[in-house]
Parts: structure tokens; C-alpha cells; sequence
């Protein structure tokens, strides 16, 4: 609702300025925001709106300026009193946690923050979750029991979208870009919301790129362009095509540009409607000597486009998919940190990288020459250093681009192509780098360049304008402005762009189940087991069996507790030794102190998982080295194999159960108390969570590290039970002997159906894989196979279920 | 991309596929199909299994199963060569129907689901070479009560009292007390000397040692300034070797267990150092050193165990099943001596033989069931 | 000092082999230039490993080859069989074979997306499997000529020595001097860089892989004829050493930082300290202990190193 007269702002932001560096990202941006009503923010690329949001929710501190809460000026503004302030923002993707499901995401932020939960808590969160949903988008048929792995992308931003509007005391309510994945009735239903939630006095920062939209929705526009306020308009009374002018500026030219005319005419590239991955038919071309742009709104898929150029490299001159390159290609990229500079080189390094055939001599690198060309590269491109050799990242910004560039042109390629090449660099670098794009014109060389900075369009020959993939618009020579190019970015596109929901079938979901590999294989084996030998197939038979199985079976628990964490045991085999050790040797004599020890063994584990997180060290590392200390102490305590098994625990082992023999109850029991703690109980919950998306439940008031260290404690505590069944079973301690067991534990925890990236893991399948894998030695033995094939098959299988799991994560087209 | 990647997943499984069905077209053993089992499945509350049916043949037809601890050296796979040789004599003859082998590469928990698996496929004997005293006393227990002998051999004893266990041992102190009361002589009476052992944790290894620390007792000036496992396997002992004798002062003796005898004698030589009195052993190499390449009057005894017990092995568990001789359920195994003055007559033996007396079945009968 | 450190990071274990030398003399009580030979002697094979191991952590993205000795092992074996008939082909062999075992690694690695460390563990016990059902049929026992070339001495230095340090000197200039060596760092620091930059990443790492199972291969054969014949589980005294030195040596854990030099002298560091261990007479247990509480030390300092810069 539009303001009334007099009423005073919540929020205000009064000149904020942020500098990042030279960089200027916003500049005297002032704002006010006042309860109950809508603003729609609207700016082409670069305008700063997504840096206004980080400076609104605090993430990011003005570099000068004053923020005002209900007219009282903020002396600090961090995330946290932007929370108390009542500002919650729906981002795009970073909030939810995939391998949870919908009403889990929902209930890690409301459910009490304890370790222990007060039964009932499920059905209550679920009811909540329900009620949400449906309060704000009725008849949306969101299943809440799914994963958000599963849902489609128009649910995922739903649930999005409702888990922000929880936070309590909310007052200002910041929409990024919340339509692009809904379709039209549920967009409608959002609108609604909105309108909704503005009666009730929230204030609403709503931003798109859907200028129809925007007018439909919202109160009063705020237009930014460049980093400062461009203006603000009535949505009532203006039109989309007045709304893209204001924001295109006037159609002169901005730069004083000198263009040569040198198109020598040589195609090198030539794309002939192409559709593929997020384009849709495009068709441009590019030849030597002129300099072309790719612009538009960012996200429309133009680095897509420049990906499928670059790696049509290969096929020089033949054409696949309509996509044809004749030319050498050298790549320049813009985002420096990731993608284009080696930080451990100099500038020479930096600059011949792409080069080196024009270094080296017969077989080796030749000093001299190397020394001499990157002298010339640098002495042209003016690098503000010391020498040739100083090291690349005490180079600014704008030097390291000049690096990059140096690097793409020094290559000798006949096409250059630019990642937007100047984010970041000052006025004076850029001026320097675009005369070297014309020098690079003008020895006939083509340029094909990608500027999220529409003005610097202004620099090419041609420019094509993309939108929602699809090239919108070709402008030549005068009609490259500004202006000309925001409204191609508008542009509508004739491709279909509804979202049309996605249905999985039951089979579809069966096959793709975790749990369906495991579980086929054990019965399969056992199968087969059973077919060659029936005395199997008995309670005296599985006993045998699956009694060598039960320690592993705690180990394989034990590495995947470890695993949901996105971590990897590598020191499991070692660790159940010492176990053993302790066990036989230490709890058999004096069981007090043999407790004590086990518990100091456990809070050692502990201590580990604290270090792998506060030191951020890889956790293969610290737990390879534990590896050898773990079985050093070991030695020490027992360097020859002796002791025995206490009493109480082989008794314990042979109890005679009805029908079902003990290590089948033990091994059943393991499993089902671990999917309880992971799949039932709160904190289990919290676990999971942390594996997938660690900073979202962060957020949520949870502790990564307690979380972390609950992880390896119980991890500690399955290594305990294996060890100690170990003991059970081999009757005696021996340093050595579980040394296998490391790999074996990750090839089950793999065959059952965990992720090494953390987050999903099956418990149920890591026990049923445990057995196959046991029962695949019996088959082995039955076929008079050597029982050391044992190893290779099980490294074999190792890799074979990362293969496919490889080729079915690809099918389904999630990112493994 | 895409389609290599699933080619190579199904390419993967079929190697996999294929190695299993190589792995058993590829054994040696003798091999009929997997006999035939009785069909009738156990019921829960048995605890035995059924009497195995004898397969068809004109003599007895007797399957047996031999699971050995380790085969990583080459007296353990002479072991294994005896034993199958005997057996092969008693296949033609009909005696036996089906032989295995089965090896537990130094790990106790495989070796007891090897002895279950033999006791699943219905196996009629068990010879063992136990990985330790006590890991496999509960499997030759029930092994025992579905009445299946287990036939103890090589590196007991280990402690059981099940009724159908039967142990050929060495008498082994008595072994090591041979051998290290002649090096300890040989020095003197005094210096220092290296012990070289052989497992840890092997039953045999913990009584070896028990009887070189028995004979040392007489011996008050003689220190042992290393113990040093190695496997009974010559590379391993030489590595080890290496590694501890540059921070040693002069060395006078060595006491070995077997199998490392010429292992030491190339370690001295590698480090330059004086060549002591190195207890040995019956393997060719060193023989045949001693005999050609050992300096003027080098003077020591040859003690070793023998592992014609495999051979040994397979004779008593024919003889326990037919129930035609009166088995006792403790045998001694003779071990080898090899003199210096007898030394000459393995001066062309070929590297790898192990130089050991053979027995036939009536020797067995005669000697060992007293 | 940091960049002095930095630049010549062969400082660190050079420094430490000289303290270990000097705890050695003191705890055996006598000083000797031999027991600098035999070390630098004995640590031959776990050096070869260390190189290639920095060849393939250098590689980037956490890569690290765990299959090194059981390659080691298998070599070992074939080189002795082989050598029967000839002893340049059984050298030859032996590289080709660990060449070959490195070549599965990376293609495994690359084409099928297994994590390295992953991959090298399954490989390593299939190879393992390898080794245990090959071993009866293949001879143990290595060639006598072969035996007595590797145990000459050159000016007190050991035949092995000098092998060593030929083969560090080339390894040295192929990873410094040759464009191969630019790439195989450029590839190490950022693979998307070098993607970018137009250098074919898959052919470089693969290469790495295929480098360090040839240095594991020519470990092999000189180790199985050095211990007088191949025996079931000779590689696993080189896992710890090779892998402290690799990285004390100054390997960057996350890639595209290697130091020849380094890594030869935090071989010998090695081997001192566990000569030192031995001298001081302390149980095998606690000599374990030592040598593992300060792998997880090194390795800690190493990589935070790197974790702070990205």
C-alpha cells in the first residue's frame, strides 16, 4: 500500500556509499523505506542493487553513509541488528538444505535449540509446515515429506519463499528475482502474498527484471543505474517502455570511441541456429578484424555462449551443432580469483603460460627468450611493479587483469575471447586495455568480448544483446548506445517460457532409490550362496557367517558418521587395532581403567573433528597421520599379539537367540540405532543438515562445531562397539590385524548408498552392503576362488559404484 | 562423454563378472563340481550338521580342507607343495575325493571364516596352520561338535579341548635349544648376538623364543642386542637388517628360527661388517653357501623345522577317519640338523629347494602314534 | 625470512637432517660419515616414492597416489622374474609395469570422476590382490649381477645414491626447465585457469599419474634386488616415510608447489629419524608413535599454510 502522508520511514539509508577499492559500487545511494509498502527496485547490469541488499541486511558495512531504524541512527549494523531490525531476505539458492526434507528445512529453524527433543516434536513441525504453506500459496500441492532434492524448481523457491516469511518480528521483506522459476497462477499467488503481508504493515524490497511485473506489484519504483539512484517513479502512471527509457539513459554516446574500419572478412566464428543447454537458436558470427560484444542482463546465458565457442576450439574449422570455429582461441577471463590467475607465479610466468611453444627450445624452456618476451609484454602493457618477476598477487586488480590480457594476446591467437575482462579495474587500466583490443583489431585478429558494463559495448563493431538465452537483438556501429542496448535486454523472447511442472513416476523413484543397490546385491549374493551350498540357509550357517561380518559392520557405521559430514575416515582400520588393544589387553585386566581408556579414545576422536574444523585442514590428512598413531600406541601397549577376550563379552557374543542367530540381531540393531539417530531424533536432524548446506543451518542458530564434533563422537563410539565385537570374535589383540578394514569401510559406506560429500547416508544400505560384501567371500570360496581376489573385489566394486553413480547423477542432472 | 562413461560402468561389472569366472576356471586343485549336499536344509535348533555323503569313487572318498595361515614364503608354499602331493597320490588312489586350500594372509578373523566355509561345504577333515593359540579356538570347537576333525599342524599348539582335535607340533624348545646352545658355544660364551624370530604372535614364534631365552640362561655373558621379526621370510629379515645394523658395535652371533639364515649372511656382506656365527637353516641358498662360499672352517649348526608336516598332515587325516588306527591327539614332528661335516652334500642343491627328510605313510604309522 | 623459506624450502628438512645427525651421534656415541652413506643408502626407495608422489600431489586438487606401494611391491616381483632373462628388460619391465598401474589411476581419476584418493585406494589393494595371487608362480629371488651393481660403491657414496640423484637431477629439470613442468604447476595451482588458459588438463594430470607409477617402478626393481628378493609386504615400510617427505619436503597438499631438492633431503631426514629411533633403542610401538604424531605435525603446518592463502 502506498504511504500515507507524514508517515515517517522504518528504514532510511541516508548517501551510503560502498567502495571496494577503486571500485565504486555504490555511490550517495539514499533510500527510504517506509512500513506496508511495495518497492519495486529496478537497474541494468551494475547498478549495485545486489550490493544495496548485502548493505541492508548488513552483511557488508558502508564504507560511508548512515543507516536509520526507526529514525534513530544505527551506530553498529551487522547481520544481527539487522535480524533484531525485522529484515529477512528470500535468497535464490543458498537457504535450504537438499537432502532434507521440506518440513525438516522448516522445523531446524523452529524447533527448540536443544540436544535433546521433546517427543512429538515431528508431527507438530510437520502440521506447522503445512499450515504455512498453505496459508500463503493454497492449492500448491507441495509433498512436505520430500527432499527439496526433489522438489521442482517452482516449489523449491515456494518453500523459499515461506521459510523466510517465519522469522518472527518481520518488517522489511527483500525479494530477489522471485518469480523467474513460477509459473504464471503461482506467481499470482505470490503477488498475493505480498499484498497480503503489505496491509499488515511489512515493507517489501521486491527486485526483478520483469518490468510488467514490477508495475503490477508494486507501490513506488526505485531505479538505480551505476551505483546511485536514478530516479523513482509512480508504477500507476507510467508505461514498460517509458519505465526501460528512463533506465537507458539518454541515446548519446558515452565514450569517445575511435573506430577503424579493418573487417578483413575472414569468418572464424559462425554459429547457425544452435540450441542447446539454456540457448535457444541463436545465430551470430564473427570475423577477423572487428571487435564483437556480447551484452544483456546477466544470467541470460552468455558465458554459456562463450563456453560453447571456447570449446569448439578443438574442432577447428568443422561445424557440430551448428557451432563452427576456424580459428586458434585464447581465453581471457574476469573473474581473476577463480578462474584466470595462478597466484604462486610471477607476471612472466602469468603472461607466457599460454605461450610456451614460442619459448621453448628443442626440449626445454629457454631463459632468455622467456625473458625477453615478457619483457615486451610488459614494457607495452605499462604494468605498474616492479619487474617481470614480481610475484602476480601484489599486483592490483586492474594490473592482474593486464596480466590475463597480456597472457590471451601474447598467445598468438587469431581470436580473443573476454570473460568480462575490466569488473574491478580503474578507468585508466581499461582505457590502456581496450587500446590493446584495438591493436589487436587491427592486425587482423578477432575480438569477441562480454561486458556486464553496457557502456563498454560502446567500444565494439557489432554487438549482439541476450535475453533468457536467446540473442534479442544485433546492433552495428552508431546504434550501439546504452539506451539501445537496456531495452534489447528487455527485449521479450520468442522461445516458450513457461515453466512447466516435472511429474517423477514410481519407477523412475524406485530405481533411483539409494537403497536399492545394497539391498539387491545382498539378496542376490545370498542367492546365490544359498543356490550352490543350501546348508547355508540355516540359523548355523548365517550365524557363521555374518558373525565375521558384525565388526565391520560398526566399522562401516563408524566411517559414515564420519561421512555425513562430508568427511573421510582414513585411520578407521587402525583405530578399531587400538580398540582391540585396549580391549583385550587394558579392559579384560582391570575393566575400570579399561572404560576410562575407550572413553579417552572417544573424546580423542572428538578432538580430532575440532581440529579438522577450527584449522580448516583436510580431514584425509589429519586422520592419515592419526592412522600411525593410532596404531603406534597400539604397539606400544601390545607389540606382539596377546591378551584375550573378557569373559562377559564372549558370552555375550554366543547367546543362543530364537531363529534369528545374535550377530544378525547385533548387526540389525547397529543399523536401526543409527537411522533413529539420524532419521528420528532432532539432532540427527541437525547432522544431516550441516553435511549439505552447513551455513544455512548455521543461521538457523546451530553450531557447526558442536555438530562436528557430535559427528566424530559417535563415529568414536561405532569404532568402540567394532572394536570391542572384534575382540569378540578373533578372541585376542592384535596391532595389525583390522588394518583392512579402512578400505573396506568407505567401499560400503559407498555401496550403501552414502554421499562422500555429506549429508545422505542409509544406514539400512551401509549394513546390508556390509553383508553382501561378507557374503561375496563365501561365494568366492564356494567358486574355489582365491580368497585374496577378496581385495581386488571389493576395490573393484569401489570404483564400479562411483561409475554408475556417476552416469545416474548425470541422467537426472543433478550436480554430483 | 556421456556414453563412455556408462560403457565403462557396464565394462567394470563385466570384468568383475569375468575375473570370478577366470579366478575359478583357474585353480589347480583338484577339483570335481562342489559335491553333491544333502538336501534336507539343518533344522534351527540342530547344532550338527549332517554326516557328509561320500561321493561315488572305489575308495574312501574323503574331502579335505587345509587352511593355512600365511603362504608368503617359500617354506609355507613347500608346505602346501607336500601336502598337495601326497594328497594327489591318495586322489588316484581313491582315498580322497576333494582337497582345498585355502589362505588367510596373516589374518586371524579370515582364518576362521575359512575353517566355517570348510565347514559348510561339508568337509570331512580339516588340517590347520593356525595363525595363533587362541583366535581359533572357538571355530575348531565347533567344527569338533559337527563332527569334523581338525588336524593341527606346523605352528601350534594352540589350547583347545575339543574332542576332535588332533595337534602335530614340533618339539620346539628343544628346536631352538639345539641350535642356540651350538652358536652360544661357537662364540665363546660370551658377546653379543641378534635374535631373529618369525611372526609375532604365531604360536610357534612365542615358543622358539622360549627356548633360546631357556638356553640363554646358562649363558649369563652372552646379550641379545636385537629381536627382529621377520616373517621367516628372507627379504624382510634383510631389510630389517639393513636398517639396525649400522648403529650395532660387533655382533657375534645370530639365532634364527629358519628361512633367514642366508638373508643375514647377505646383510653382513651388504654392510661390510665381520661375518658372525649365524645359526642355519635348511633352505638351498644357504646351504649351498655354506658349503662353497663360506670362509675356511666356518663352523655352525643347521636346525630348522620341516615342512614335509604338510605331507604328514594328510596321511594322519586319512588314518583318523577310516578309524583303523588309534590316532593320539598330541604327535611330534622330528625337525632337521644339518652338521658341518655334512654340509658337503648339499654343495649343488638348487636355491630354493628346502633341503628336508621325507617320510612315507608306514614311517608316519610306525613313529608318530605312540 | 618467510620468503627465504619459501623460495628455498629444501631448508626446512636440510636443517632437520643435520639436528637428527647430530641426536644420532650423541645417543650412539660414536660420530661416522658411513652412517651418512648407509642412510643416505637406505632411504633410496622411500625417496623415489616421495618423488612421485610430490609429481602427482603437484597435480592439484587434492590428488595423492595411496596405491604407491603396493606398485612398489608388484614391481619388485616382476623385475626379479624378469630379470631372469635379461636384466635391462626386467628394469624395463618393472618401469613399464608401474607406468601402466599409474595410467589406471588417472584415467580412473579423470574420466570416471573418482576422487584420487579414492581411486589410488582401490587400485592399490586390487594391485595388492595382484601381487598375493601372483607371487607362488613368480620368482622371488633377484639377479646376482643385478645385485652386485646396485652394491657398488662410488667414492663412498652407494650405487643407489647415485641413482637417486640422477634421477632427481632429470625430474629436477623436467619439472623446472621443460613446459611440461610450467603446465603441471599451472594445472596444480587452478585447473580452471588452466583450462582456460588453453592447456589440456585431462593429458597433464594423467601424465603426472603415469610418472610417479614409472618412479614407483624403478623403486620397485632396485628394492627387490637390494633385499635380496620380493616379499609380500616390503612396501609397507615406505608408506610413512615417502609421504612426511613429500611433504616436508614442500609440496603444496593442495597443489602446484613442489621442491626436488626438498623432497630428497626430507627423505633423508626420514631415514635419520628412524635411525635415530633405532639407535635410541625404543620399542617399535613408540618409534610408530613418534614417527606418526609428527607426520600429522608436518602435515598440519603444511597445509594450513595453503588454506590460508585461498
Amino acid at each position: 500500500m502506498k504511504k500515507k502522508e507524514n508517515q515517517a520511514p522504518y528504514l532510511e539509508l541516508i548517501e551510503i556509499d560502498k567502495f571496494f577499492g577503486i571500485t565504486k559500487a555504490l555511490q550517495k545511494i539514499s533510500l527510504q523505506l517506509y512500513a506496508g509498502e511495495v518497492i519495486g527496485l529496478v537497474g541494468p547490469n551494475g547498478a549495485g542493487k545486489s550490493t544495496m541488499m548485502k548493505v541492508i541486511t548488513g552483511v557488508l558495512p558502508p564504507t560511508a553513509g548512515a543507516i536509520k531504524v526507526d529514525g534513530k541512527v544505527m551506530e553498529k549494523y551487522t547481520t544481527k541488528e539487522a535480524k533484531e531490525t525485522g529484515i529477512a531476505c528470500a535468497y535464490q539458492d543458498l537457504s535450504l538444505c537438499t537432502n532434507l526434507s521440506v518440513y525438516e528445512n522448516f522445523a531446524i529453524l523452529n524447533v527448540d535449540h536443544g540436544l535433546i527433543s521433546k517427543p512429538g516434536w515431528r508431527n507438530k513441525a510437520k502440521q506447522e509446515t503445512r499450515d504455512l504453506l498453505e496459508r500463503y500459496f493454497p492449492g500448491n500441492h507441495i509433498d512436505i515429506m520430500k527432499t527439496v532434492e526433489h522438489l521442482s524448481l517452482a516449489e523449491r523457491q515456494i518453500v523459499e519463499i515461506c521459510k523466510t516469511l517465519m522469522a518472527d518480528n518481520l518488517k522489511i521483506l527483500i525479494l530477489d528475482e522471485p518469480t523467474s522459476a513460477l509459473s504464471t497462477d503461482k506467481a499470482e499467488q505470490l503477488h498475493q502474498v505480498v499484498h497480503e503481508l503489505s496491509e499488515k504493515g511489512v515493507a517489501i524490497i521486491y527486485i526483478s527484471h520483469k518490468l510488467d511485473e514490477i508495475r503490477k506489484v508494486a507501490d513506488r519504483i526505485v531505479m538505480m543505474r551505476n551505483g546511485q539512484n536514478c530516479g523513482e517513479c509512480d508504477p500507476d502512471v507510467i508505461s514498460t517502455e517509458e519505465l526501460v527509457g528512463m533506465l537507458g539513459g539518454e541515446g548519446k554516446k558515452t565514450r569517445n570511441t575511435e573506430k577503424e574500419k579493418v573487417h578483413t572478412g575472414n569468418r572464424v566464428i559462425d554459429i547457425q541456429n544452435h540450441s542447446s543447454h539454456g540457448l535457444y537458436n541463436i545465430n551470430m558470427h564473427v570475423d577477423r578484424g572487428e571487435i564483437v560484444g556480447i551484452s544483456g542482463l546477466v544470467g541470460s546465458g552468455q558465458t554459456d555462449l562463450l563456453n560453447i565457442i571456447y570449446d569448439a576450439r578443438k574442432r577447428t574449422g568443422q561445424e557440430k551443432d551448428g557451432v563452427k570455429v576456424d580459428a586458434t582461441v585464447s581465453y581471457v577471463s574476469g573473474d581473476r580469483a577463480k578462474e584466470g590467475v595462478f597466484h604462486l607465479w610471477d607476471i612472466s610466468d602469468n603472461t607466457l603460460i599460454s605461450n610456451l611453444k614460442n619459448v621453448t627450445t628443442g626440449l626445454f624452456l629457454d631463459k632468455k627468450k622467456s625473458q625477453e618476451l615478457s619483457q615486451t609484454w610488459y614494457d607495452k602493457l605499462k604494468f605498474k611493479a616492479e619487474g617481470i618477476h614480481s610475484p602476480i598477487m601484489s599486483l592490483s586488480g586492474g594490473n592482474q587483469q593486464k596480466a590475463l590480457i597480456a597472457r590471451g594476446i601474447a598467445s598468438g591467437a587469431d581470436l580473443i575471447i573476454l570473460n568480462d575482462p575490466t569488473a574491478g579495474v580503474d578507468i585508466e587500466t581499461k582505457q590502456e586495455i581496450y587500446g590493446l583490443l584495438y591493436e589487436a583489431k587491427a592486425q587482423g585478429k578477432a575480438v569477441l568480448i562480454y561486458s556486464t558494463e553496457d557502456s563498454e559495448i560502446e567500444i565494439c563493431d557489432r554487438a549482439y544483446i541476450m535475453h533468457e538465452g536467446e540473442i534479442t537483438e544485433e546492433l552495428a556501429g552508431e546504434n550501439i548506445t546504452v539506451s539501445n542496448i537496456v531495452k534489447a535486454s528487455f527485449k521479450n523472447v520468442k522461445h516458450d517460457t513457461t515453466v512447466r511442472e516435472e511429474k517423477q513416476s514410481l519407477a523412475r523413484r524406485i530405481l533411483s532409490s539409494r537403497l536399492l543397490l545394497p539391498v539387491a546385491t545382498m539378496l542376490i549374493i545370498i542367492a546365490v550362496n544359498g543356490y550352490m551350498n543350501p546348508r547355508i540357509i540355516s540359523y548355523m550357517g548365517f550365524r557363521m557367517l555374518v558373525s565375521s561380518a558384525v565388526p565391520l559392520v560398526f566399522a562401516a557405521l563408524g566411517q559414515m558418521f564420519i561421512v555425513v559430514a562430508g568427511d573421510i575416515d582414513m585411520g578407521n582400520g587402525y583405530s578399531i587395532a587400538l580398540v582391540n588393544v585396549l580391549v583385550a589387553i587394558i579392559l579384560t585386566g582391570n575393566p575400570l581403567v579399561g572404560l576410562v581408556s575407550l572413553l579417552v579414545f572417544i573424546a580423542a576422536y572428538m578432538g580430532m573433528g575440532a581440529l579438522i574444523h577450527l584449522r580448516n585442514i583436510p580431514s584425509i590428512v589429519v586422520t592419515l597421520g592419526a592412522q600411525f598413531v593410532w596404531q603406534g600406541i597400539a604397539l606400544v601397549i601390545a607389540p606382539s599379539p596377546g591378551g584375550s577376550c573378557p569373559e562377559w563379552l564372549s558370552a555375550f557374543y554366543k547367546i543362543k537367540f530364537p531363529v534369528i542367530p545374535m550377530p544378525i540381531v547385533l548387526c540389525v540393531a547397529g543399523g536401526v540405532v543409527c537411522w533413529y539417530i539420524l532419521f528420528r531424533a532432532k539432532y540427527g536432524m541437525i547432522l544431516r543438515g550441516i553435511g549439505n548446506n552447513p551455513i544455512a543451518v548455521e543461521r538457523s542458530g546451530w553450531s557447526y562445531l558442536t555438530a562436528k564434533m557430535t559427528d566424530y563422537a559417535l563415529s568414536g563410539l561405532m569404532v568402540v562397539l567394532a572394536g570391542t565385537f572384534y575382540t569378540a570374535v578373533c578372541l585376542s589383540a592384535d596391532a595389525n590385524a583390522s588394518a583392512s578394514f579402512c578400505m573396506l569401510s568407505i567401499a560400503t559406506v559407498i555401496l550403501g548408498g552414502c554421499e562422500m560429500s555429506g549429508g545422505i547416508v542409509t544406514p539400512i544400505g551401509v549394513v546390508c552392503g556390509v553383508i553382501a560384501m561378507s557374503f561375496i567371500t563365501t561365494l568366492l570360496n564356494t567358486f574355489q576362488v582365491d580368497s585374496n581376489y577378496q581385495t581386488a573385489v571389493t576395490g573393484l566394486i569401489l570404483i564400479a559404484v562411483l561409475a554408475i553413480r556417476l552416469v545416474t547423477n548425470r541422467k537426472e542432472g543433478r550436480k554430483s | 562423454m556421456k556414453k563412455f562413461k556408462k560403457v565403462a560402468a557396464i565394462g567394470m561389472a563385466a570384468v568383475m563378472a569375468a575375473g570370478m569366472m577366470t579366478g575359478c576356471g583357474g585353480s589347480e586343485k583338484a577339483s570335481d563340481a562342489p559335491a553333491a549336499v544333502s538336501a534336507a536344509p539343518d533344522s534351527a535348533e540342530g547344532e550338527k550338521a549332517d554326516a557328509p555323503a561320500a561321493s561315488s569313487g572305489s575308495g574312501k572318498g574323503y574331502k579335505i580342507g587345509f587352511s593355512n595361515s600365511f603362504n608368503g614364503n617359500s617354506y609355507r608354499q613347500n608346505m602346501e607343495k607336500y601336502a598337495q602331493e601326497a594328497a594327489d597320490l591318495l586322489i588316484a588312489s581313491g582315498e580322497i575325493a576333494d582337497f582345498k586350500f585355502a589362505e588367510a594372509n596373516q589374518d586371524a578373523s579370515k582364518q576362521q571364516q575359512q575353517i566355517q566355509n570348510f565347514i559348510l561345504d561339508g568337509m570331512d577333515a580339516i588340517i590347520i596352520d593356525p595363525i595363533s593359540a587362541t583366535a581359533l579356538t572357538d571355530v575348531i570347537q565347533e567344527a569338533s561338535d559337527a563332527g569334523i576333525p581338525c588336524i593341527i599342524v606346523n605352528d601350534g599348539p594352540v589350547e583347545s579341548d575339543a574332542e576332535l582335535c588332533y595337534q602335530i607340533n614340533f618339539d620346539t624348545i628343544d628346536q631352538m635349544a639345539t641350535l642356540t646352545k651350538y652358536v652360544c658355544e661357537a662364540i665363546g660364551g660370551k658377546g653379543n648376538i641378534i635374535e631373529l624370530r618369525g611372526t609375532a604372535g604365531a604360536e610357534f614364534d612365542n615358543i622358539a623364543h622360549e627356548g633360546v631365552i631357556q638356553t640363554l640362561k646358562d649363558y649369563p655373558d652372552i646379550t641379545v642386542v636385537a629381536e627382529i621379526y621377520t616373517d621367516w621370510t628372507g627379504s624382510k629379515a634383510q631389510t630389517e637388517l639393513a636398517s639396525v645394523l649400522p648403529t650395532l658395535d660387533d655382533v657375534a652371533g645370530i639365532v634364527t628360527q629358519g628361512g633367514d639364515s642366508y638373508a643375514a649372511v647377505q646383510a653382513f656382506e651388504a654392510a661390510g661388517k665381520e661375518l658372525p656365527v649365524i645359526g642355519g637353516d635348511n633352505r638351498g641358498y644357504f646351504l649351498k653357501w655354506w658349503a662353497n662360499e663360506a670362509p675356511e672352517g666356518y663352523d655352525t649348526l643347521s636346525v630348522s623345522s620341516n615342512p614335509w608336516d604338510g605331507a604328514t598332515a594328510v596321511y594322519v587325516a586319512c588314518d583318523i577317519l577310516s578309524g583303523e588306527y588309534n590316532v593320539p591327539k598330541d604327535m611330534v614332528h622330528p625337525f632337521g640338523v644339518v652338521t658341518a661335516d655334512e654340509v658337503k652334500n648339499f654343495s649343488d642343491v638348487a636355491d630354493e629347494d628346502i633341503c628336508c627328510p621325507t617320510y612315507d605313510r608306514e614311517w608316519v604309522r610306525e613313529n608318530l602314534y605312540k | 625470512m618467510k620468503k627465504i623459506s619459501d623460495k628455498y624450502a629444501f631448508i626446512w628438512p636440510l636443517a632437520g637432517c643435520l639436528v637428527l645427525w647430530i641426536a644420532i651421534t650423541m645417543v650412539s656415541g660414536k660420530f661416522s660419515m658411513d652412517m651418512l652413506f648407509s642412510a643416505a643408502k637406505l632411504c633410496s626407495f622411500a625417496l623415489l616414492l616421495a618423488l612421485g608422489q610430490m609429481v602427482v600431489v603437484t597435480s592439484g586438487d587434492g590428488a595423492i597416489d595411496l596405491s604407491q606401494v603396493y606398485i612398489l611391491t608388484l614391481t619388485a616381483y616382476v623385475s626379479c622374474t624378469v630379470m631372469n632373462v635379461n636384466i635391462l628388460l626386467g628394469l624395463t619391465v618393472a618401469i613399464l609395469v608401474g607406468a601402466l598401474c599409474g595410467f589406471v589411476n588417472g584415467l580412473i581419476n579423470i574420466y570416471l570422476k573418482v576422487p584420487a584418493m579414492i581411486t589410488t585406494l582401490a587400485t592399490g589393494y586390487i594391485i595388492f590382490t595382484i601381487v598375493l595371487v601372483a607371487a607362488p608362480s613368480m620368482k622371488a629371488l633377484p639377479a646376482a649381477s643385478f645385485v652386485k651393481f646396485i652394491n657398488l660403491r662410488i667414492g663412498g657414496l652407494s650405487m643407489l645414491t647415485v641413482l637417486c640423484i640422477l634421477v632427481a637431477v632429470l625430474l629436477g629439470i623436467l619439472m623446472y626447465m621443460t613446459p611440461y613442468g610450467k603446465q603441471l604447476h599451472g594445472v596444480g595451482q587452478k585447473r580452471l585457469a588452466a583450462h582456460y588458459a588453453g592447456i589440456s588438463v585431462n593429458r597433464v594430470v594423467i601424465t603426472a599419474f603415469i610418472l610417479g607409477g614409472a618412479l614407483c617402478g624403478l623403486s620397485g626393481a632396485l628394492c627387490g634386488a637390494f633385499n635380496g628378493g620380493a616379499f609380500q609386504d616390503m612396501g609397507s615400510t615406505y608408506f610413512l616415510p615417502s609421504v612426511a617427505a613429500a611433504f616436508v619436503g614442500g609440496t603444496a597438499a593442495g597443489g602446484g608447489k613442489s621442491n626436488v631438492a626438498g623432497v630428497c633431503f626430507g627423505a633423508l631426514m626420514m631415514s635419520f629419524l628412524s635411525t635415530f629411533l633405532n639407535a635410541a633403542n625404543l620399542s617399535p610401538g613408540t618409534q610408530k608413535l613418534i614417527q606418526g604424531a609428527i607426520l600429522v605435525l608436518i602435515l598440519v603446518a603444511s597445509v594450513k599454510n595453503d588454506s590460508v592463502k585461498k
